[in-house]
């Protein structure tokens, strides 16, 4: 008798405990859209469904993000190898001048930017506040403009970064982890995925309004408006 | 009433940093420097309005003003070359220069975000500038927005800066020189006559005095009178240089 409750209750629990390891499949998608040899899977989310994977997951996503804050850390941070140049202004606000690599490469910083100095050690990027507040963010290994890393999948496989312009647009980028060259490499911006769904502004939102980003193995769970939760299914390396 | 004592003490909150300043340590001081065979003491004391103008006339602080290039003489005994196409043919391939490029007002232009100098060293610019000059006694590059703007001058062999002489004021006996170099910021620094040596000699720099940063640079003999507004309120100082 015992046996016969324990495989009922088995039976009625399964699938309940199967969604809320991770991911919800809804089995079909809304859009699939092509770029650049990729195949992107788009899909739409019930509210219910995307806050309950927004609470186990939206935090981890970004807890996987190390972060250094300071210009006197981010020297110790980046190591001998580096030099960080900068000094307290009379207000008492950091300002950075430069930060050199040997004599490999210098980086000069204008005068009129700076504050929140954010060091991300693992992808080398370092992120400030430009005019109007926009984001900016250089790499300190190559020099090259890059973006702030906003939610890692965590396997570390998929890697969303993101700027905000300054204005009121924030700009995506999905990369994705390539093991060839030990780094993660440009797939998409959420922009361009929107543009090729059709009235993507009824049905997703506005892609300069998504917010609440969080990976679940290769889905981007994002919203993007009032009412609009959707998912973008990445391939998989 | 306590809505009014709250906002009034809040407002003396906010404006209470602007109101205090920047507390200074170094005005009123006196440091001995050696240069060369000889040691100098400098002695720095604040002035008032009055006492400034007393030793340096408005009309002449009005004359300097007016006349700017006053300063560029003393500060380019050097050959000059302003267009960018010809600097590039002047310096060849020693420099690879990468541009952005700025969609302003839908006028796309390109500016120089980075370049390489001649010993590999690459050189990144956070902002756009244009090239604003080359030097080729000094194998100098500058950038700036403006004619006489020069930031970040460049040594294109080496990829270092150098400062660089952006004003040169000599004081009326030809015993002390003020030079104004843009790197990293205003940088300013004092050098002496040493006779022995029969050149000008590293003395100190402004900030070493508590003065990051100056305007109204004027010599009488062998006192520096300037002005800075660095503090908050500004104020004028005077550095008295004695030979010991």
């Amino acid at each position: 008798m015992k046996r016969i409750i324990l495989i009922i209750a088995l039976f009625y629990f399964w699938p309940v405990q199967a969604q809320s390891i991770g991911d919800i499949d809804y089995g079909m998608y809304d859009s699939v859209v092509r770029l650049d040899g990729n195949i992107y899977r788009i899909r739409r989310i019930p509210e219910g469904d995307f806050e309950i994977l927004r609470r186990r997951h939206e935090e981890k996503c970004r807890s996987l993000i190390r972060t250094v804050t300071g210009l006197g850390n981010i020297q110790r941070a980046l190591g001998s190898k580096y030099r960080v140049l900068f000094a307290e202004d009379q207000y008492g606000y950091e300002r950075l001048y430069e930060i050199s690599k040997g004599d490999q490469m210098v980086i000069y910083f204008p005068e009129d930017e700076g504050g929140e100095w954010t060091y991300y050690p693992e992808h080398k990027i370092l992120g400030y506040y430009g005019g109007h507040e926009s984001d900016q963010a250089v790499n300190l290994a190559t020099g090259e403009t890059a973006e702030k890393p906003v939610a890692v999948s965590p396997n570390r496989v998929f890697l969303l970064s993101g700027m905000h312009d300054g204005q009121d647009y924030m700009e995506y980028t999905i990369s994705r982890w390539n093991s060839e060259t030990n780094s993660y490499v440009r797939l998409v911006s959420v922009t361009e995925i929107f543009k090729q769904v059709k009235n993507s502004m009824e049905r997703l939102g506005y892609p300069g309004y998504v917010f609440h980003t969080f990976w679940v193995g290769n889905k981007l769970y994002f919203t993007a408006g009032s009412g609009k939760y959707s998912s973008i299914t990445v391939p998989w390396p | 009433m306590k809505r009014l004592l709250f906002v009034w003490v809040v407002s003396v909150f906010c404006a209470w940093p602007v109101a205090s300043g920047q507390e200074r340590d170094s005005v009123g001081t006196v440091k001995n420097y050696t240069v060369g065979i000889h040691r100098v003491q400098v002695t720095t004391t604040e002035l008032d309005d009055e006492q400034f103008y007393e030793a340096v006339s408005p009309d002449e602080i009005r004359y300097y003003a007016l006349n700017p290039s006053i300063f560029d003489s003393l500060a380019e005994p050097y050959r000059i070359m302003l267009d960018f196409d010809s600097i590039r043919s002047a310096i060849g391939d020693r420099v690879k220069f990468e541009y952005n490029k700025y969609d302003w007002m839908n006028d796309e232009k390109e500016y120089i975000s980075s370049f390489t100098v001649a010993r590999g060293r690459k050189i990144v610019f956070r902002a756009v500038y244009p090239v604003s000059a080359y030097f080729p006694d000094l194998d100098i590059i500058t950038f700036g927005w403006w004619d006489n703007a020069r930031f970040y001058p460049t040594n294109i062999e080496t990829g270092q800066l150098e400062p660089f002489p952006h004003e040169i004021i000599v004081s009326d006996n030809n015993s002390y020189r003020i030079i104004q170099a843009l790197y990293p910021n205003d940088y300013y620094t004092i050098q002496y006559w040493d006779t022995g040596a029969e050149r000008f000699m590293h003395l100190c720099t402004l900030g070493d005095l508590g003065i990051p940063e100056a305007a109204q640079v004027f010599w009488r003999s062998d006192t520096l009178y300037l002005y800075t507004s660095y503090y908050s309120p500004g104020s004028y100082i005077k550095i008295d240089f004695t030979k010991l």
